[in-house]
């Protein structure tokens, strides 16, 4: 994960010939807190947690990143995650850094009481290290917005009285009644929706009758469909965990969610679809493949056989290094993930200045600012490749380092 | 289920059948993942801050600070 990470830095770092001294400052975290805590269990045992919280990097704001329950969440992995998390936010315009963290435990392992006093007590073990000015976690994986509720309520109770309100943006990604955000469900699924249609705009290709097909109908994966079904674009075939469905003459979209709803979450058996083999998806005659469940599923293998001519990057790294030379010569484009998948943290952003602010926006308020701020990032991603003559991966790679290292060139280096 | 040291599989119900993958040896985010605190919805009420603070006086005398 960590090679990985550097090595999208690098090539873009490279080709903006980036100052060797703030390349030095790019390479390495800020802060890695380790800590050991203890927490009583519900037949009365203690058990020490470990846990940890990686500060990359703070040139432009506030750290900012999901804390995640489980057993591979370990040093290694925080940095990697920390890092990506500085390009990311870098990259979408935000006044944030990057951060990354979690517990390392297997969540299923805990009762619902356990889990909420081991988060409370790694709340309290992190202190002062985490706050609504320097670093704000969010939900991950094993997390959620109740995760983020108990946060709140520990890290407000350790403030005085008159400080405890002033703290509501500690974290991001709250319940609603919690101070959490309108439109915060679908955020990055309509960041996904709303990039292929800034890149359709861009090639003037209309959105109309165009067949796309979703792999994972989670969260992503449904409101981006969602939105593409609003706007015209017929689905025509979906991959879960539990198999690939397919019908050429379309799927629809709240039909399939009101089966899966009713089927344990799975897509197998709608009456609307036939099944097909998993290793065909990727192949399937379409227009757009929206890959939104994990990584390095477009590979040198099926890369050949892709015939859509627009992959947008809803999951974190779908597309591995070779797929995507094979695509890119192909004359296939790729909305990257970075840039693609980036509504979510917008969306958090939101949350955190409604908190900061005292203010509560309605739905539409936080999709419009939602929809500015992305064709933002879309049309300098779109500048950049244009002219540094380069695919829009490393384009907007070189977005979020230039912001950074202006950042540091401006502000110099203490003391 | 094998123990996938470096992915988030190794704790995920799907993993016996995923559709998804064969490779399931450093997956670090899935949006199909299982997701434990999700499948049990029995949440406790959350607390206000000054019934967390009342709770945490009144534990006070109950429990060991040891960090």
């Amino acid at each position: 994960m960590l090679d990985n990470v550097m090595r999208q830095f690098d090539n873009a770092a490279d080709i903006i010939d980036l100052n060797v001294n703030i390349r030095k400052i790019l390479e390495v975290t800020n802060n890695e807190f380790v800590v050991h805590f203890p927490v009583r269990m519900d037949n009365g045992e203690i058990e020490i947690f470990t846990g940890y919280r990686v500060q990359h990097n703070n040139a432009l704001g506030p750290y900012k990143g999901g804390l995640r329950y489980h057993p591979t969440v370990d040093i290694d992995a925080a940095r990697a995650l920390a890092m990506w998390m500085t390009w990311k936010t870098s990259l979408a315009g935000l006044p944030y850094g990057g951060a990354k963290g979690g517990i390392q435990l297997d969540p299923t392992k805990y009762s619902q009481a356990e889990l909420e006093r081991i988060t409370r007590r790694f709340t309290y073990a992190l202190g002062d290290n985490i706050g609504p000015e320097l670093d704000i976690p969010a939900p991950d994986v094993n997390t959620n917005p109740q995760t983020m509720a108990w946060i709140l309520d520990t890290y407000m109770s350790t403030k005085s009285p008159a400080e405890r309100s002033t703290n509501m943006h500690v974290v991001t990604g709250k319940p609603l009644g919690a101070g959490g955000s309108e439109g915060r469900d679908r955020a990055t699924g309509y960041g996904v929706f709303l990039t292929i249609k800034l890149w359709a705009e861009n090639k003037k290709v209309d959105l109309k009758d165009k067949k796309f097909i979703v792999q994972g109908f989670g969260n992503v994966g449904y409101w981006a469909a969602h939105f593409l079904e609003k706007e015209g674009a017929i689905m025509s075939a979906v991959q879960d965990a539990y198999g690939s469905i397919v019908n050429e003459n379309g799927i629809s979209v709240e039909k399939l969610l009101a089966f899966t709803q009713a089927n344990k979450g799975s897509i197998l058996g709608f009456s609307d679809a036939i099944s097909i083999d998993n290793t065909d998806f990727f192949g399937l005659d379409c227009d757009i493949i929206i890959p939104a469940a994990l990584g390095n599923q477009i590979t040198a293998e099926n890369a050949p056989r892709i015939k859509a001519y627009l992959i947008a990057e809803g999951a974190n790294g779908p597309t591995d290094v070779e797929a995507e030379e094979i695509m890119l010569k192909k004359g296939i484009d790729i909305i990257p993930d970075i840039l693609c998948n980036s509504g979510g943290v917008i969306g958090s952003y939101f949350e955190w200045l409604q908190n900061r602010n005292g203010e509560i926006w309605q739905l539409d308020e936080v999709m419009s600012k939602l929809e500015k701020k992305l064709k933002d990032s879309f049309s300098k991603v779109m500048q950049t490749s244009k002219s540094r003559k380069v695919d829009m991966r490393t384009a907007a790679f070189i977005i979020a380092i230039e912001r950074l290292e202006e950042a540091y060139v401006q502000r110099g280096i203490f003391p | 289920m094998k123990n996938y040291s470096r992915s988030i599989c190794s704790t995920c119900s799907h993993a016996l059948y995923c559709s998804l993958t064969t490779d399931m040896s450093n997956i670090n985010s899935c949006s199909e993942y299982a997701h434990y605190l999700d499948e049990n919805k029995d949440y406790p009420p959350v607390q206000s801050a000054e019934k967390g603070r009342a709770a945490q006086q009144k534990n006070e005398s109950q429990e060991l600070v040891l960090n």
